[in-house]
This record gives C-alpha cells, sequence and structure tokens, in this order.
C-alpha cells in the first residue's frame, strides 16, 4: 500500500511531545523510525544507521543541529543521506546557512502533521530521482516544457527567448520541484565557465525569468528571506 | 547629546527585538506540540482509545504550561513598570515559605532528594506580600530540584541578622558557569543551550525572584561551582520591632 515500506527515518528533536508527534505520525504512514532527543546521540545514530532520511532539530541541548548537518554533509559515508530541519526558530539566517550546508529542506514550528510529512515525501523523491541520475533533460509542467539539450523554453507551444542565465536558474528549479534554493546556490547553478552572476543580480535574472513565463509566471515562488523554489506539482 | 540619545535607543529597541525574539521561541515550542497533537487526533481517525486520552493530557498539560509562561510574563511586567504591583503588609515571612514548601515537599520526595530545611523558632517580622514571596521561595526551591540530580540535596534556610533576612537556598546540583552567573536573572536566560527548555522551565522564573525581592527592598544573588551546586541568596528588610 504505502511506497515508503522500510524507508527508515531518523528524528532528532529534544521535546518529547513534538518527538512523539513525528514519531507517531511518520510510523502511521508506513516509515521505521528511530529517534533521539540528543545531538550527538543522534548523530552516531545516523552514522550507525544510514537512513533514508533524517528530521533534524536545530537547537539542541548538546549538539546544535547545524553542527550535525555540517558534520554528515562533510561526510562521504553520509552526505548523500537527505536532512529536513526542523526549527522553532523564524530565523531566515539559520534556514540560509542550513541550506547552504547542504541540507535539503526545512519546516519551521508550529507546523502541520500532513504539510509536513507531505515534505518528507516530497524529500525522499526528489532524493530517489538524484540517485537516478543526471536532472531530466526535458521538464514539462503545465504549459511550460524546458530542453535542457535544445536549450529551450517553450510557454504554450511558444519559443521563449531565455539568456544563457535565466536558462540555467529555470533548470535548476524546475529540476527539483519544492526544493528551496539560496541565492547562493542558485548563482552556483547559474555560473557557467563565462558567466559571472553576482549574488543581487539573481533577483533581476529571476523576476525576468517570470516576466517570460507569461501566465505560469507564478510557478517560481519566493520563499521569504530564504530564495526561490519551483512549485511542486500536486500528486 | 543626539548621539547618546540615538545609542541608547538603539539599545533599546535591540534588546526589545531580542525579547520578542525570546518570547515567539517560548511561545511556539509549547504551540507546536498542541497543534501536532491536535492535528495528529483529527487526522487520524482510526487513532485508539488509550494513544488518543494520551495526546489529549499532552495537549491539555502544554496549554497550562502557557498559561504559566503567560502569567509569568504579566506578574514580570507588572513588577517592572508600577511600584504598586504588589501590596505589601505586615507578615511573618516563615508563613508564605511554609506554603511554598507545601508544593515542593513532595515533588522533591518523587525525584528522591533530601529536602532539609532550617527555618527560625521566633517568628521573622516583615513588609511583604504573601503570594510573591511564596512564588519566590517556590521558584527557587522549584529550580533548585529541576536542577539537582537523583540522590542529591535541597537546603532551604532563613535566618535573621543586623536588620534584615535571608533566605538561601542551596543544591547538590549542576551548578552554573561563572560566565552565567550574571545573565540567570534575565528574562529567557538561555546562555546554556536549551537548559530552560530541557527542564519544562518559563525562563522567567529567575526574573520574578530579582523582580520580587527589589520591590521588598531587598535584592538576590548567587554563588555557584559547575558540578558541585548553587546557592540563590534573598535579603530582605526585617521590620523595625523584629531587628535582631
Amino acid at each position: 500500500m504505502h511506497q515508503v515500506a522500510n524507508q527508515k527515518i531518523i528524528v532528532v528533536e529534544d521535546e518529547a511531545d513534538i518527538l512523539e508527534v513525528l514519531e507517531f505520525n511518520l510510523a502511521q504512514d508506513g516509515f521505521d523510525v528511530v529517534c533521539s532527543q540528543e545531538g550527538e546521540k543522534g548523530l552516531e545514530l545516523v552514522q550507525q544507521e544510514k537512513p533514508d532520511l533524517v528530521l533534524l532539530d536545530l537547537m539542541l541541548p548538546d549538539l546544535n543541529g547545524l553542527e550535525i548537518c555540517r558534520r554528515l554533509k562533510s561526510d562521504a559515508a553520509t552526505q548523500d543521506i537527505p536532512i529536513m530541519m526542523v526549527t522553532a526558530k523564524g530565523k531566515e539566517s539559520d534556514i540560509v546557512l542550513g541550506l547552504g550546508l547542504g541540507a535539503d529542506d526545512y519546516i519551521t514550528k508550529p507546523f502541520n502533521v500532513g504539510e509536513l510529512i507531505a515534505r518528507v515525501k516530497a524529500v525522499l523523491r526528489r532524493a530517489a530521482a538524484a540517485r537516478e541520475g543526471a536532472p531530466a533533460k526535458r521538464i514539462v509542467c503545465q504549459g511550460i516544457a524546458i530542453d535542457a539539450d535544445k536549450h529551450e523554453v517553450l510557454v504554450d507551444g511558444q519559443l521563449a527567448e531565455l539568456t544563457v542565465t535565466e536558462f540555467r536558474l529555470l533548470h535548476a528549479l524546475a529540476s527539483a520541484p519544492g526544493r528551496v534554493f539560496t541565492r547562493d546556490q542558485l548563482m552556483e547553478q547559474a555560473m557557467g565557465d563565462e558567466v559571472i552572476v553576482l549574488d543581487r543580480n539573481i533577483d533581476v535574472h529571476i523576476g525576468s525569468v517570470r516576466k517570460k513565463l507569461g501566465r505560469y509566471r507564478d510557478l517560481v515562488e519566493t520563499v521569504w528571506g530564504v530564495g526561490y523554489r519551483f512549485r511542486e506539482q500536486d500528486d | 547629546m543626539d548621539d547618546v540619545l540615538r545609542d541608547s535607543a538603539e539599545r533599546l529597541s535591540e534588546s526589545q527585538r531580542e525579547f520578542v525574539e525570546s518570547l515567539a521561541h517560548e511561545l511556539k515550542t509549547p504551540l507546536a506540540a498542541i497543534i501536532g497533537l491536535a492535528d495528529t487526533l483529527l487526522r487520524k481517525q482510526e487513532i485508539d482509545p488509550s494513544t488518543r486520552t494520551r495526546f489529549l493530557e499532552k495537549i491539555s498539560d502544554q496549554a497550562v504550561r502557557l498559561s504559566s509562561l503567560l502569567d509569568d510574563l504579566l506578574t514580570l511586567s507588572a513588577l517592572e513598570s508600577s511600584a504598586d504591583a504588589l501590596r505589601l503588609e505586615a507578615l511573618d515571612l516563615r508563613e508564605p515559605v511554609a506554603a511554598a514548601l507545601q508544593d515542593l515537599v513532595p515533588v522533591a520526595e518523587e525525584k528522591g532528594l533530601a529536602l532539609k530545611i532550617d527555618l527560625p523558632v521566633e517568628p521573622v517580622s516583615i513588609q511583604g506580600d504573601a503570594k510573591a514571596l511564596r512564588r519566590l521561595v517556590g521558584n527557587l526551591v522549584d529550580n533548585a530540584i529541576k536542577y539537582t540530580e537523583y540522590g542529591g540535596s535541597v537546603w532551604l534556610r532563613v535566618s535573621t541578622a543586623d536588620g534584615s533576612t535571608a533566605i538561601e537556598v542551596e543544591d547538590t546540583g549542576v551548578g552554573i558557569d561563572a560566565a552565567h552567573q550574571a545573565a540567570v536573572f534575565e528574562r529567557f536566560f538561555v546562555g546554556e543551550k536549551g537548559r530552560s527548555q530541557e527542564r519544562k522551565g518559563t525562563g522567567l522564573g529567575l526574573a520574578l525572584v530579582k523582580q520580587i525581592a527589589r520591590v521588598h527592598g531587598g535584592d538576590v544573588t548567587l554563588s555557584s561551582t559547575p558540578g558541585r551546586g548553587s546557592t540563590f541568596r534573598v535579603r530582605l528588610p526585617l521590620t523595625a520591632s523584629s531587628k535582631t
């Protein structure tokens, strides 16, 4: 019944009640859940068990969640394990820092359980797609078709004239619907050998991409204080 | 002059910003639990009755935690902004102390701690607000119990000397780093990460102790050795007739 059967999630969260909410709901959705209320122990569990995903609170009593994220993402044995940050802080700087360290997504407390589960599944889907190989050569979403080989974008069948930078930004975003990219990450994606993009210009380029997407402009969403993402389509 | 005013205004707004951020964090944590638990109950109609009951109890506990936080916050705000926040009248300090202990003796017993009490035989006459003093003693002893592990000891001593009375609460608990000792009386002190959340405090208890002591014309001091324990000492003025 569940596609998630046998997928293991490690939850690191110091608040007992929130931990129970996460554990209960993930288990009900068919995940194999392992929990830790401490950062050090959580880190060890991830290193030993190599789960399919880590749900990581950022504010832990012993070892900071951002430090755990840094250690997992800098170790070849654990760097491919997706990390979803769960934090009470609405501080965008922490979120940007975490995404910069390689975290795959985040959710802020208080959160809606249904949304959390959907986001967990989306991160797992993206991780599975990434394991299967390079981004799709051709991405179709609503009336937009992005062709990586031809380097062209069709909007309702009409050719949209995107610059190289704009194309790279749109392709990166659309290759991972739902994933939030920070401006730094988008800059890396947009920089080819010959293109230099300044941080602040990302906003200008995104503005221009949206304009060229016409009535589909809202597919490129602003995540306030953090960056941008391509809207995920409903299943 | 303008620079001085501007600096002062910037400092104030910085501290207000920090306060609002800390408050938001303290509110979000129980709210996240309440929303998560309620969402779960709504989402899973077929949930078994014992889990349903446990989740409802947790929602109730977290709501009480939020309510205590707001009570503490309002009391603290009243104490900080008004000299008339408390009604001071002649009383025997031993009474609010005994009332506070009534609630806490069973808590210490349950945790396997020795709670040792040393009160003067004679009345200790002060001008005070009984409810606030009960809270002051309650917060100090409650903290001592929270931060002392099984098998440890907590002492409460009341003594009089030189026209003042001292309430001392000593424990053999985890202690507090020298670097954090002044800051523990600040609202939402988070110098030691997670200290407040881990032990389920509101982060306002010691700030309240400090303000209650101040409004009574007294003060509070702390001496502590990490790993060995802490002693909080509240000094309050005695009324003239009971001065020794």
